[in-house]
Protein backbone atom coordinates (compact mmCIF):
# COMPACT_ATOMS: atom_id res chain seq x y z
CA UNK A 1 0.00 0.00 0.00
CA UNK A 2 1.61 3.69 -1.22
CA UNK A 3 1.29 4.98 1.92
CA UNK A 4 2.09 8.71 0.79
CA UNK A 5 -1.65 10.27 0.53
CA UNK A 6 -3.49 8.96 3.53
CA UNK A 7 -0.16 9.07 6.11
CA UNK A 8 0.07 11.85 9.08
CA UNK A 9 2.20 14.19 7.13
CA UNK A 10 4.06 15.78 10.04
CA UNK A 11 5.92 13.41 11.10
CA UNK A 12 8.14 13.24 8.18
CA UNK A 13 8.03 16.44 6.43
CA UNK A 14 11.08 18.15 5.41
CA UNK A 15 11.82 22.10 6.37
CA UNK A 16 10.30 23.26 3.65
CA UNK A 17 7.09 21.62 5.02
CA UNK A 18 7.55 22.21 8.52
CA UNK A 19 5.92 25.85 9.26
CA UNK A 20 2.55 24.30 7.72
CA UNK A 21 2.11 21.47 10.25
CA UNK A 22 3.81 21.61 13.09
CA UNK A 23 1.43 21.98 15.44
CA UNK A 24 -1.13 19.58 13.83
CA UNK A 25 -0.79 15.78 14.67
CA UNK A 26 -2.78 14.87 11.17
CA UNK A 27 -2.75 16.81 8.29
CA UNK A 28 -5.13 15.35 5.24
CA UNK A 29 -3.58 15.86 1.99
CA UNK A 30 -5.77 18.02 0.43
CA UNK A 31 -5.13 20.82 3.03
CA UNK A 32 -1.32 21.03 2.15
CA UNK A 33 -0.92 23.75 -0.37
CA UNK A 34 -0.47 21.77 -3.76
CA UNK A 35 2.81 23.64 -4.37
CA UNK A 36 4.60 21.75 -2.14
CA UNK A 37 3.74 18.73 -3.94
CA UNK A 38 4.80 17.43 -7.28
CA UNK A 39 3.09 14.30 -8.27
CA UNK A 40 4.35 11.15 -10.15
CA UNK A 41 3.75 7.83 -10.69
CA UNK A 42 6.04 4.39 -10.60
CA UNK A 43 5.13 1.92 -12.68
CA UNK A 44 6.90 -1.45 -11.56
CA UNK A 45 7.11 -3.93 -13.78
CA UNK A 46 8.49 -6.65 -11.49
CA UNK A 47 4.81 -6.74 -9.76
CA UNK A 48 2.57 -5.87 -13.24
CA UNK A 49 0.77 -9.25 -14.20
CA UNK A 50 -1.12 -7.38 -16.80
CA UNK A 51 -4.71 -7.88 -15.83
CA UNK A 52 -6.34 -4.19 -17.04
CA UNK A 53 -7.40 -3.75 -13.69
CA UNK A 54 -6.36 -0.07 -13.85
CA UNK A 55 -7.47 0.03 -17.47
CA UNK A 56 -11.00 -0.40 -16.41
CA UNK A 57 -10.96 1.32 -13.21
CA UNK A 58 -9.71 4.39 -14.91
CA UNK A 59 -12.62 3.99 -17.47
CA UNK A 60 -15.40 3.78 -15.02
CA UNK A 61 -13.64 6.28 -12.56
CA UNK A 62 -13.46 8.82 -15.20
CA UNK A 63 -16.74 7.83 -17.48
CA UNK A 64 -14.01 7.51 -20.43
CA UNK A 65 -15.99 6.76 -23.91
CA UNK A 66 -15.51 3.37 -26.03
CA UNK A 67 -12.68 3.50 -27.83
CA UNK A 68 -10.19 5.87 -25.98
CA UNK A 69 -8.01 5.28 -23.41
CA UNK A 70 -6.23 7.75 -20.93
CA UNK A 71 -4.53 4.21 -19.48
CA UNK A 72 -3.70 0.90 -20.66
CA UNK A 73 -1.70 -1.61 -20.94
CA UNK A 74 0.81 -2.92 -23.82
CA UNK A 75 1.97 -6.16 -24.26
CA UNK A 76 5.08 -7.39 -25.57
CA UNK A 77 6.31 -10.53 -26.80
CA UNK A 78 9.85 -11.46 -26.73
CA UNK A 79 11.62 -15.01 -27.46
CA UNK A 80 10.28 -18.29 -29.29
CA UNK A 81 8.08 -20.97 -27.91
CA UNK A 82 9.25 -22.39 -25.74
CA UNK A 83 11.55 -19.94 -24.24
CA UNK A 84 8.82 -16.91 -24.95
CA UNK A 85 7.85 -14.10 -22.37
CA UNK A 86 5.71 -11.44 -22.32
CA UNK A 87 5.93 -8.02 -21.04
CA UNK A 88 3.83 -5.61 -20.04
CA UNK A 89 3.70 -2.14 -19.43
CA UNK A 90 1.15 0.45 -18.05
CA UNK A 91 0.58 3.54 -20.67
CA UNK A 92 -0.69 6.67 -19.70
CA UNK A 93 0.29 11.00 -19.90
CA UNK A 94 3.56 10.83 -17.91
CA UNK A 95 2.84 14.42 -16.00
CA UNK A 96 5.87 15.43 -17.61
CA UNK A 97 8.17 18.34 -15.53
CA UNK A 98 8.17 20.17 -18.98
CA UNK A 99 5.09 19.27 -20.64
CA UNK A 100 5.53 20.20 -24.61
CA UNK A 101 1.35 19.56 -24.48
CA UNK A 102 0.83 22.85 -22.70
CA UNK A 103 2.56 25.05 -24.72
CA UNK A 104 1.49 23.98 -27.77
CA UNK A 105 -2.31 24.87 -26.48
CA UNK A 106 -3.40 28.01 -27.68
CA UNK A 107 -6.34 28.71 -24.62
CA UNK A 108 -5.00 27.40 -21.71
CA UNK A 109 -7.25 24.21 -21.91
CA UNK A 110 -3.65 22.09 -21.00
CA UNK A 111 -2.31 23.39 -17.77
CA UNK A 112 0.15 22.04 -15.36
CA UNK A 113 -0.57 22.80 -11.91
CA UNK A 114 1.17 23.45 -9.08
CA UNK A 115 1.21 20.17 -8.04
CA UNK A 116 3.02 18.98 -11.14
CA UNK A 117 -0.35 17.02 -12.50
CA UNK A 118 -0.89 18.19 -16.09
CA UNK A 119 -4.38 18.65 -16.17
CA UNK A 120 -7.12 19.66 -18.79
CA UNK A 121 -10.11 21.90 -18.91
CA UNK A 122 -12.52 20.58 -21.39
CA UNK A 123 -14.77 23.62 -21.23
CA UNK A 124 -11.95 25.51 -22.48
CA UNK A 125 -10.86 23.25 -25.15
CA UNK A 126 -11.50 23.81 -28.92
CA UNK A 127 -10.50 20.98 -30.12
CA UNK A 128 -7.48 22.10 -32.69
CA UNK A 129 -5.56 18.61 -31.94
CA UNK A 130 -2.47 20.70 -31.54
CA UNK A 131 -1.91 18.84 -27.97
CA UNK A 132 -2.09 15.63 -29.70
CA UNK A 133 0.27 15.87 -31.87
CA UNK A 134 2.96 17.64 -29.03
CA UNK A 135 2.55 15.21 -27.01
CA UNK A 136 5.47 12.07 -27.78
CA UNK A 137 3.73 9.53 -26.17
CA UNK A 138 0.14 8.98 -27.58
CA UNK A 139 -1.20 9.74 -24.19
CA UNK A 140 -3.90 12.41 -25.43
CA UNK A 141 -7.29 11.84 -27.72
CA UNK A 142 -10.20 13.80 -28.42
CA UNK A 143 -13.24 12.58 -26.77
CA UNK A 144 -15.86 11.91 -29.10
CA UNK A 145 -18.69 12.83 -26.97
CA UNK A 146 -17.36 16.75 -25.77
CA UNK A 147 -14.77 16.66 -29.12
CA UNK A 148 -12.63 18.07 -26.60
CA UNK A 149 -8.65 16.63 -25.43
CA UNK A 150 -8.56 14.39 -22.33
CA UNK A 151 -5.84 12.57 -21.17
CA UNK A 152 -5.08 10.85 -17.55
CA UNK A 153 -5.04 13.65 -15.39
CA UNK A 154 -4.01 11.74 -12.20
CA UNK A 155 -7.77 11.87 -10.98
CA UNK A 156 -7.20 14.86 -9.69
CA UNK A 157 -10.76 15.10 -7.81
CA UNK A 158 -9.89 12.44 -6.06
CA UNK A 159 -6.12 13.23 -5.08
CA UNK A 160 -8.13 16.88 -3.42
CA UNK A 161 -9.81 15.06 -1.72
CA UNK A 162 -7.38 12.67 -0.08
CA UNK A 163 -7.76 9.47 -2.51
CA UNK A 164 -5.24 7.97 -4.92
CA UNK A 165 -5.90 7.38 -8.18
CA UNK A 166 -8.65 4.77 -9.09
CA UNK A 167 -5.80 2.76 -10.64
CA UNK A 168 -3.75 2.87 -8.12
CA UNK A 169 -6.25 1.63 -5.61
CA UNK A 170 -7.09 -1.14 -7.91
CA UNK A 171 -4.38 -2.62 -8.50
CA UNK A 172 -3.92 -5.77 -6.96
CA UNK A 173 -0.31 -6.34 -7.08
CA UNK A 174 0.63 -2.87 -5.92
CA UNK A 175 2.30 -1.92 -8.92
CA UNK A 176 1.12 1.46 -9.66
CA UNK A 177 2.40 3.92 -6.83
CA UNK A 178 1.32 7.15 -6.96
CA UNK A 179 2.68 10.31 -4.63
CA UNK A 180 4.71 13.91 -3.91
CA UNK A 181 8.21 12.75 -5.30
CA UNK A 182 9.48 15.37 -4.16
CA UNK A 183 8.71 14.38 -0.39
CA UNK A 184 11.53 12.10 0.86
CA UNK A 185 9.21 10.06 3.09
CA UNK A 186 6.96 8.96 0.46
CA UNK A 187 7.09 5.43 -0.79
CA UNK A 188 7.55 6.58 -4.21
CA UNK A 189 10.15 8.79 -3.32
CA UNK A 190 12.25 5.76 -1.55
CA UNK A 191 11.93 3.77 -4.69
CA UNK A 192 12.84 6.25 -6.95
CA UNK A 193 16.08 6.77 -4.53
CA UNK A 194 16.45 2.90 -4.30
CA UNK A 195 16.10 1.09 -7.36
CA UNK A 196 17.09 1.70 -11.57
CA UNK A 197 14.00 3.22 -13.20
CA UNK A 198 14.07 4.75 -16.83
CA UNK A 199 11.12 6.80 -18.40
CA UNK A 200 9.90 6.46 -22.21
CA UNK A 201 11.73 9.01 -24.83
CA UNK A 202 13.78 10.89 -22.28
CA UNK A 203 15.48 12.06 -25.60
CA UNK A 204 12.54 14.49 -26.04
CA UNK A 205 13.77 16.37 -23.57
CA UNK A 206 9.90 16.61 -21.65
CA UNK A 207 11.22 15.07 -18.18
CA UNK A 208 8.59 12.47 -17.55
CA UNK A 209 7.26 12.11 -13.97
CA UNK A 210 6.04 8.50 -14.65
CA UNK A 211 8.94 5.95 -14.24
CA UNK A 212 9.02 2.32 -14.68
CA UNK A 213 10.43 -0.47 -12.65
CA UNK A 214 12.24 -2.92 -14.95
CA UNK A 215 11.30 -1.21 -17.89
CA UNK A 216 11.57 -3.10 -20.91
CA UNK A 217 13.68 -1.64 -24.10
CA UNK A 218 11.36 -3.09 -26.69
CA UNK A 219 8.04 -2.25 -24.83
CA UNK A 220 9.28 1.62 -23.59
CA UNK A 221 10.18 1.90 -27.71
CA UNK A 222 7.45 2.09 -30.39
CA UNK A 223 8.76 1.31 -33.24
CA UNK A 224 10.83 -1.07 -32.33
CA UNK A 225 8.72 -3.96 -32.55
CA UNK A 226 6.71 -5.66 -35.25
CA UNK A 227 2.66 -5.01 -34.48
CA UNK A 228 0.12 -7.51 -34.79
CA UNK A 229 -2.52 -5.00 -35.60
CA UNK A 230 -5.68 -7.17 -35.64
CA UNK A 231 -4.95 -7.73 -32.14
CA UNK A 232 -4.97 -3.51 -31.10
CA UNK A 233 -8.09 -2.28 -29.23
CA UNK A 234 -9.60 0.58 -31.21
CA UNK A 235 -11.22 1.28 -34.25
CA UNK A 236 -9.60 1.24 -37.78
CA UNK A 237 -9.12 5.31 -38.16
CA UNK A 238 -6.04 4.96 -36.37
CA UNK A 239 -2.10 4.66 -36.96
CA UNK A 240 -2.17 0.52 -36.77
CA UNK A 241 -5.00 0.52 -39.37
CA UNK A 242 -3.96 3.14 -41.76
CA UNK A 243 -5.24 6.42 -41.12
CA UNK A 244 -3.85 7.88 -43.85
CA UNK A 245 -6.11 8.88 -46.78
CA UNK A 246 -8.61 6.36 -46.58
CA UNK A 247 -8.12 4.22 -50.01
CA UNK A 248 -6.32 1.38 -48.73
CA UNK A 249 -8.98 -0.05 -46.63
CA UNK A 250 -8.46 -2.42 -43.83
CA UNK A 251 -5.43 -3.57 -45.44
CA UNK A 252 -2.48 -1.22 -44.59
CA UNK A 253 0.07 -0.62 -47.21
CA UNK A 254 2.78 0.48 -45.26
CA UNK A 255 6.12 -0.92 -43.30
CA UNK A 256 6.81 -2.22 -39.56
CA UNK A 257 9.44 -2.42 -37.63
CA UNK A 258 11.23 -5.57 -36.91
CA UNK A 259 14.11 -7.40 -35.72
CA UNK A 260 16.81 -8.34 -38.02
CA UNK A 261 18.86 -10.19 -36.01
CA UNK A 262 19.70 -11.77 -32.98
CA UNK A 263 22.18 -9.08 -31.87
CA UNK A 264 18.28 -7.23 -31.97
CA UNK A 265 19.61 -4.22 -34.79
CA UNK A 266 16.37 -3.15 -36.62
CA UNK A 267 15.44 -2.32 -39.60
CA UNK A 268 12.74 -0.39 -41.28
CA UNK A 269 11.14 -2.48 -43.94
CA UNK A 270 9.16 0.26 -45.72
CA UNK A 271 7.65 -2.18 -48.43
CA UNK A 272 6.21 -4.43 -46.45
CA UNK A 273 1.78 -4.60 -46.78
CA UNK A 274 0.74 -5.42 -43.32
CA UNK A 275 -2.35 -6.84 -45.29
CA UNK A 276 -5.42 -7.48 -43.38
CA UNK A 277 -4.20 -5.71 -40.50
CA UNK A 278 -7.14 -4.33 -38.79
CA UNK A 279 -10.04 -6.30 -40.34
CA UNK A 280 -11.48 -7.25 -37.43
CA UNK A 281 -11.82 -3.73 -35.33
CA UNK A 282 -14.10 -1.87 -37.78
CA UNK A 283 -14.28 0.09 -41.08
CA UNK A 284 -11.46 2.03 -42.13
CA UNK A 285 -12.50 6.07 -42.90
CA UNK A 286 -9.69 7.96 -41.46
CA UNK A 287 -10.85 11.02 -43.60
CA UNK A 288 -13.18 13.17 -42.98
CA UNK B 1 15.52 -15.39 -37.29
CA UNK B 2 12.77 -16.67 -35.89
CA UNK B 3 9.07 -15.04 -36.44
CA UNK B 4 7.69 -13.38 -34.00
CA UNK B 5 11.25 -12.56 -32.54
CA UNK B 6 9.86 -9.67 -30.93
CA UNK B 7 6.18 -8.16 -31.27
CA UNK B 8 3.43 -6.22 -29.90
CA UNK B 9 0.67 -8.06 -29.93
CA UNK B 10 -1.47 -5.75 -27.70
CA UNK B 11 -1.95 -2.27 -27.89
CA UNK B 12 -4.35 0.86 -27.93
CA UNK B 13 -3.96 2.78 -31.06
CA UNK B 14 -4.52 6.28 -31.61
CA UNK B 15 -6.44 8.22 -34.59
CA UNK B 16 -4.72 10.33 -36.98
CA UNK B 17 -5.49 13.80 -35.20
CA UNK B 18 -4.90 16.10 -38.65
CA UNK B 19 -6.30 15.14 -42.16
CA UNK B 20 -6.89 17.19 -45.55
CA UNK B 21 -7.71 20.62 -44.19
CA UNK B 22 -4.32 20.97 -42.26
CA UNK B 23 -2.42 20.72 -46.03
CA UNK B 24 -4.98 22.27 -47.81
CA UNK B 25 -4.42 25.21 -45.38
CA UNK B 26 -0.84 25.20 -45.83
CA UNK B 27 -1.29 25.99 -49.43
CA UNK B 28 -3.94 28.45 -48.96
CA UNK B 29 -1.94 30.52 -46.55
CA UNK B 30 1.22 29.97 -49.02
CA UNK B 31 -0.89 31.36 -52.13
CA UNK B 32 -2.07 34.25 -49.80
CA UNK B 33 1.21 35.38 -48.46
CA UNK B 34 3.11 34.52 -51.34
CA UNK B 35 1.23 36.55 -54.17
CA UNK B 36 1.47 39.50 -51.63
CA UNK B 37 4.87 39.09 -51.09
CA UNK B 38 5.62 38.72 -54.65
CA UNK B 39 3.78 41.77 -55.46
CA UNK B 40 4.81 44.15 -52.33
CA UNK B 41 8.56 42.93 -52.93
CA UNK B 42 8.16 44.08 -56.95
CA UNK B 43 6.78 47.37 -55.99
CA UNK B 44 8.86 48.13 -52.92
CA UNK B 45 12.20 47.52 -54.76
CA UNK B 46 10.61 48.77 -57.81
CA UNK B 47 11.09 45.68 -60.21
CA UNK B 48 7.81 46.73 -61.64
CA UNK B 49 6.19 50.32 -61.41
CA UNK B 50 3.23 50.15 -59.02
CA UNK B 51 0.04 49.58 -61.16
CA UNK B 52 -2.93 50.30 -58.62
CA UNK B 53 -5.66 48.10 -61.00
CA UNK B 54 -2.87 45.47 -60.02
CA UNK B 55 -2.42 45.99 -56.47
CA UNK B 56 -6.38 46.12 -56.28
CA UNK B 57 -6.43 42.57 -57.97
CA UNK B 58 -3.70 41.06 -56.23
CA UNK B 59 -4.59 42.03 -52.65
CA UNK B 60 -8.00 40.97 -53.03
CA UNK B 61 -6.99 37.63 -54.38
CA UNK B 62 -4.18 37.53 -51.31
CA UNK B 63 -7.23 38.54 -48.84
CA UNK B 64 -9.35 35.83 -50.41
CA UNK B 65 -6.92 33.31 -49.65
CA UNK B 66 -6.12 34.14 -46.41
CA UNK B 67 -10.05 34.38 -45.65
CA UNK B 68 -9.86 30.47 -47.06
CA UNK B 69 -7.24 29.97 -44.62
CA UNK B 70 -9.20 30.83 -41.93
CA UNK B 71 -11.86 28.82 -42.66
CA UNK B 72 -10.28 25.72 -43.15
CA UNK B 73 -8.68 26.62 -39.93
CA UNK B 74 -12.21 26.75 -38.28
CA UNK B 75 -13.39 23.46 -39.71
CA UNK B 76 -10.98 21.72 -38.08
CA UNK B 77 -11.44 22.46 -34.71
CA UNK B 78 -13.53 19.54 -32.63
CA UNK B 79 -15.45 22.86 -31.61
CA UNK B 80 -15.23 25.26 -33.75
CA UNK B 81 -17.68 27.45 -31.97
CA UNK B 82 -15.14 28.29 -29.15
CA UNK B 83 -12.64 29.72 -32.29
CA UNK B 84 -12.74 32.92 -30.85
CA UNK B 85 -11.21 31.62 -27.68
CA UNK B 86 -7.84 31.96 -28.99
CA UNK B 87 -8.44 35.73 -29.39
CA UNK B 88 -10.31 35.74 -26.28
CA UNK B 89 -8.01 33.87 -23.65
CA UNK B 90 -4.71 33.34 -25.80
CA UNK B 91 -1.38 31.39 -24.17
CA UNK B 92 1.38 33.63 -25.94
CA UNK B 93 3.59 30.34 -25.90
CA UNK B 94 1.36 28.42 -28.73
CA UNK B 95 2.54 29.18 -32.25
CA UNK B 96 -1.04 28.67 -33.21
CA UNK B 97 -2.04 31.83 -31.08
CA UNK B 98 0.90 33.61 -31.95
CA UNK B 99 0.20 32.38 -36.00
CA UNK B 100 -3.62 33.45 -35.68
CA UNK B 101 -2.52 37.13 -34.05
CA UNK B 102 0.00 37.27 -37.07
CA UNK B 103 -2.77 36.39 -39.62
CA UNK B 104 -4.95 38.74 -38.54
CA UNK B 105 -2.29 41.06 -38.72
CA UNK B 106 -1.02 40.17 -42.17
CA UNK B 107 -5.21 40.69 -42.82
CA UNK B 108 -5.26 44.21 -41.58
CA UNK B 109 -2.93 45.49 -43.35
CA UNK B 110 -3.67 43.96 -46.40
CA UNK B 111 -7.12 44.72 -45.91
CA UNK B 112 -6.36 48.20 -45.13
CA UNK B 113 -4.11 49.08 -48.22
CA UNK B 114 -6.66 47.09 -50.48
CA UNK B 115 -9.35 49.91 -49.12
CA UNK B 116 -7.22 52.62 -49.80
CA UNK B 117 -6.03 51.92 -53.69
CA UNK B 118 -9.57 50.32 -54.71
CA UNK B 119 -11.24 53.50 -53.12
CA UNK B 120 -8.46 55.75 -55.24
CA UNK B 121 -9.14 53.75 -57.94
CA UNK B 122 -12.53 54.23 -58.27
CA UNK B 123 -12.38 57.79 -57.70
CA UNK B 124 -13.93 58.19 -54.14
CA UNK B 125 -11.17 59.06 -52.56
CA UNK B 126 -8.02 61.15 -53.99
CA UNK B 127 -4.83 59.25 -54.48
CA UNK B 128 -3.12 61.23 -51.91
CA UNK B 129 -3.79 59.24 -48.66
CA UNK B 130 -3.64 55.82 -50.64
CA UNK B 131 0.04 57.27 -52.17
CA UNK B 132 1.31 58.38 -48.51
CA UNK B 133 0.06 54.70 -46.69
CA UNK B 134 1.33 52.81 -49.50
CA UNK B 135 4.95 52.16 -48.06
CA UNK B 136 3.88 51.91 -44.57
CA UNK B 137 1.54 49.09 -45.76
CA UNK B 138 3.65 47.67 -48.00
CA UNK B 139 6.60 46.71 -46.03
CA UNK B 140 4.99 46.24 -43.18
CA UNK B 141 2.89 43.59 -45.21
CA UNK B 142 5.91 41.89 -46.32
CA UNK B 143 6.95 41.33 -42.64
CA UNK B 144 3.51 40.34 -42.06
CA UNK B 145 3.35 38.01 -44.94
CA UNK B 146 6.75 36.48 -44.20
CA UNK B 147 5.25 36.09 -40.86
CA UNK B 148 2.02 34.30 -41.88
CA UNK B 149 3.99 32.13 -44.44
CA UNK B 150 6.95 30.85 -41.54
CA UNK B 151 4.73 30.54 -38.20
CA UNK B 152 3.74 26.90 -39.14
CA UNK B 153 6.99 25.96 -39.03
CA UNK B 154 7.51 27.09 -35.56
CA UNK B 155 3.75 25.46 -34.53
CA UNK B 156 5.15 22.22 -36.30
CA UNK B 157 8.34 22.64 -34.36
CA UNK B 158 6.13 22.77 -31.11
CA UNK B 159 4.44 19.37 -31.94
CA UNK B 160 7.27 17.37 -30.00
CA UNK B 161 5.34 14.05 -30.96
CA UNK B 162 6.13 14.56 -34.72
CA UNK B 163 9.88 14.62 -34.94
CA UNK B 164 9.91 14.91 -39.03
CA UNK B 165 8.60 18.05 -38.40
CA UNK B 166 11.03 19.57 -36.43
CA UNK B 167 13.28 20.67 -39.02
CA UNK B 168 15.33 23.39 -39.35
CA UNK B 169 15.16 24.25 -42.45
CA UNK B 170 11.06 24.11 -42.81
CA UNK B 171 10.93 28.42 -41.97
CA UNK B 172 13.03 28.69 -45.09
CA UNK B 173 10.94 25.93 -47.03
CA UNK B 174 7.84 27.47 -46.54
CA UNK B 175 9.07 30.83 -47.45
CA UNK B 176 10.06 29.07 -50.77
CA UNK B 177 6.94 27.92 -51.23
CA UNK B 178 5.00 30.94 -50.10
CA UNK B 179 7.02 32.04 -53.51
CA UNK B 180 5.89 29.17 -55.26
CA UNK B 181 2.41 29.99 -55.15
CA UNK B 182 2.02 33.47 -55.16
CA UNK B 183 4.35 33.73 -58.30
CA UNK B 184 2.07 30.74 -59.83
CA UNK B 185 -1.49 32.82 -58.90
CA UNK B 186 0.18 35.90 -60.41
CA UNK B 187 1.15 33.83 -63.86
CA UNK B 188 -2.81 32.73 -63.35
CA UNK B 189 -3.60 36.23 -62.88
CA UNK B 190 -1.59 37.56 -65.98
CA UNK B 191 -3.25 34.68 -68.27
CA UNK B 192 -7.06 35.66 -67.35
CA UNK B 193 -6.21 39.39 -66.50
CA UNK B 194 -3.92 40.67 -68.15
CA UNK B 195 -1.19 41.96 -65.47
CA UNK B 196 1.17 44.78 -66.83
CA UNK B 197 3.86 42.99 -68.81
CA UNK B 198 6.59 43.00 -66.31
CA UNK B 199 4.66 41.87 -63.42
CA UNK B 200 3.72 38.69 -65.46
CA UNK B 201 7.95 38.52 -66.35
CA UNK B 202 8.90 38.81 -62.95
CA UNK B 203 6.45 36.04 -61.82
CA UNK B 204 7.92 33.82 -64.09
CA UNK B 205 11.66 34.71 -62.87
CA UNK B 206 10.54 34.12 -59.23
CA UNK B 207 8.51 31.19 -60.20
CA UNK B 208 11.44 28.94 -61.80
CA UNK B 209 13.65 29.95 -58.96
CA UNK B 210 11.36 29.20 -56.59
CA UNK B 211 10.34 26.04 -57.79
CA UNK B 212 14.67 25.32 -58.42
CA UNK B 213 15.33 26.13 -55.08
CA UNK B 214 12.17 24.19 -53.30
CA UNK B 215 12.90 21.23 -55.47
CA UNK B 216 16.58 21.44 -54.04
CA UNK B 217 15.57 21.87 -50.40
CA UNK B 218 13.16 19.14 -50.80
CA UNK B 219 15.32 16.22 -52.31
CA UNK B 220 18.62 17.35 -50.85
CA UNK B 221 17.54 18.99 -47.41
CA UNK B 222 14.55 17.60 -46.27
CA UNK B 223 15.13 13.75 -47.53
CA UNK B 224 18.98 13.84 -48.57
CA UNK B 225 19.78 14.74 -44.91
CA UNK B 226 20.23 11.70 -42.33
CA UNK B 227 17.44 12.41 -39.93
CA UNK B 228 18.22 12.87 -36.08
CA UNK B 229 15.49 10.54 -34.45
CA UNK B 230 14.50 7.24 -35.45
CA UNK B 231 10.41 8.38 -35.71
CA UNK B 232 11.96 11.06 -37.84
CA UNK B 233 13.42 8.41 -40.28
CA UNK B 234 10.68 6.20 -40.38
CA UNK B 235 8.12 9.30 -41.26
CA UNK B 236 10.63 10.14 -44.55
CA UNK B 237 10.91 6.46 -45.32
CA UNK B 238 7.08 6.34 -45.34
CA UNK B 239 6.96 9.25 -48.28
CA UNK B 240 9.98 8.24 -49.86
CA UNK B 241 9.44 4.82 -50.09
CA UNK B 242 6.42 3.47 -48.26
CA UNK B 243 2.74 4.06 -48.44
CA UNK B 244 3.25 7.96 -49.80
CA UNK B 245 5.64 7.47 -52.23
CA UNK B 246 3.07 7.88 -54.82
CA UNK B 247 1.83 11.36 -53.91
CA UNK B 248 5.39 12.23 -52.96
CA UNK B 249 7.28 11.24 -56.20
CA UNK B 250 4.48 11.25 -59.04
CA UNK B 251 2.27 14.54 -56.87
CA UNK B 252 5.03 16.41 -55.49
CA UNK B 253 8.19 15.79 -57.85
CA UNK B 254 7.17 15.08 -60.87
CA UNK B 255 3.72 17.07 -61.06
CA UNK B 256 4.78 19.60 -58.61
CA UNK B 257 8.40 20.33 -60.27
CA UNK B 258 9.91 18.65 -62.94
CA UNK B 259 6.35 19.38 -65.01
CA UNK B 260 5.94 22.76 -64.50
CA UNK B 261 9.69 23.29 -65.35
CA UNK B 262 9.44 21.50 -68.42
CA UNK B 263 5.94 23.25 -69.38
CA UNK B 264 7.76 26.67 -68.50
CA UNK B 265 10.75 25.72 -70.76
CA UNK B 266 8.59 24.77 -73.97
CA UNK B 267 6.72 28.19 -73.37
CA UNK B 268 10.28 29.80 -74.65
CA UNK B 269 9.55 27.35 -78.11
CA UNK B 270 5.94 27.36 -78.20
CA UNK B 271 5.36 30.62 -76.69
CA UNK B 272 1.64 29.41 -75.44
CA UNK B 273 -0.27 31.60 -72.41
CA UNK B 274 -1.99 28.14 -71.57
CA UNK B 275 1.18 26.32 -71.10
CA UNK B 276 2.04 29.06 -68.18
CA UNK B 277 -1.29 28.17 -66.65
CA UNK B 278 -0.58 24.72 -66.83
CA UNK B 279 2.50 24.69 -65.36
CA UNK B 280 0.87 27.34 -62.27
CA UNK B 281 -1.74 24.70 -61.36
CA UNK B 282 0.95 21.92 -61.50
CA UNK B 283 2.75 23.49 -59.33
CA UNK B 284 -0.11 24.28 -56.92
CA UNK B 285 -1.12 20.85 -57.27
CA UNK B 286 2.26 19.29 -56.00
CA UNK B 287 2.72 21.16 -52.85
CA UNK B 288 -0.60 20.23 -52.08
CA UNK B 289 1.03 16.58 -52.93
CA UNK B 290 3.62 17.35 -50.54
CA UNK B 291 2.01 18.90 -47.71
CA UNK B 292 -0.02 16.38 -47.72
CA UNK B 293 2.55 13.78 -47.32
CA UNK B 294 4.20 15.60 -44.87
CA UNK B 295 1.41 16.57 -42.54
CA UNK B 296 0.32 12.77 -42.94
CA UNK B 297 3.33 10.83 -42.77
CA UNK B 298 5.02 11.44 -39.81
CA UNK B 299 1.66 11.20 -38.03
CA UNK B 300 1.26 7.37 -38.73
CA UNK B 301 4.94 6.92 -36.72
CA UNK B 302 3.56 5.28 -33.54
CA UNK B 303 4.42 6.76 -30.48
CA UNK B 304 3.06 4.38 -27.85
Amino acid sequence: MSAHVHEPRSACLNDKHAFETKNAPYVPLASIPRHFMNYGFIIDNRKCIGCHACSTACKSENEVPLGVYRTWVKYVETGVYPDARRHFQVTRCNHCANPPCVRICPVTAMYQRADGIVEFDPSLCIGCKACLQACPYDAIYIDPDSGTAAKCHYCSHRTEIGLEPACVVVCPEHAIIAGDIDDPSTEISRLLATQDVTVRKPEQGTAPKLFYIDGNDVALHPTATERAAELYVGGCDTVACGGGTGAEGNGRKGGKWERSDAEGSQQWDGDQDAGSAGAAVGGADSDR
Amino acid sequence: MAEGMVQTVYNAQHKVPWHWPVPAYLVTKAIGAGVFMVLALGFGLHLFGFDRETAVIGLLVSLAFVAITTLLLVYDLERPERFFSILLRPQWKSWLTRGAFILIGFAVVAGVWWLLETLAYFGVLGSGLADAARPIALWTGVVLAGGAAIYTAFLFGQAEGRDLWQSSLLPFHLIVQALVAGSGVLLLMDAFWGLPESVGAVSLIVFIAALLVDLFITLVGEFGMPHASETAAAAAHEISHGRYRGHFWFGSILLGHIVPLALVALTVLLASPLLLVAAALAAITGLYFYEYVFVMAPQEVPNS
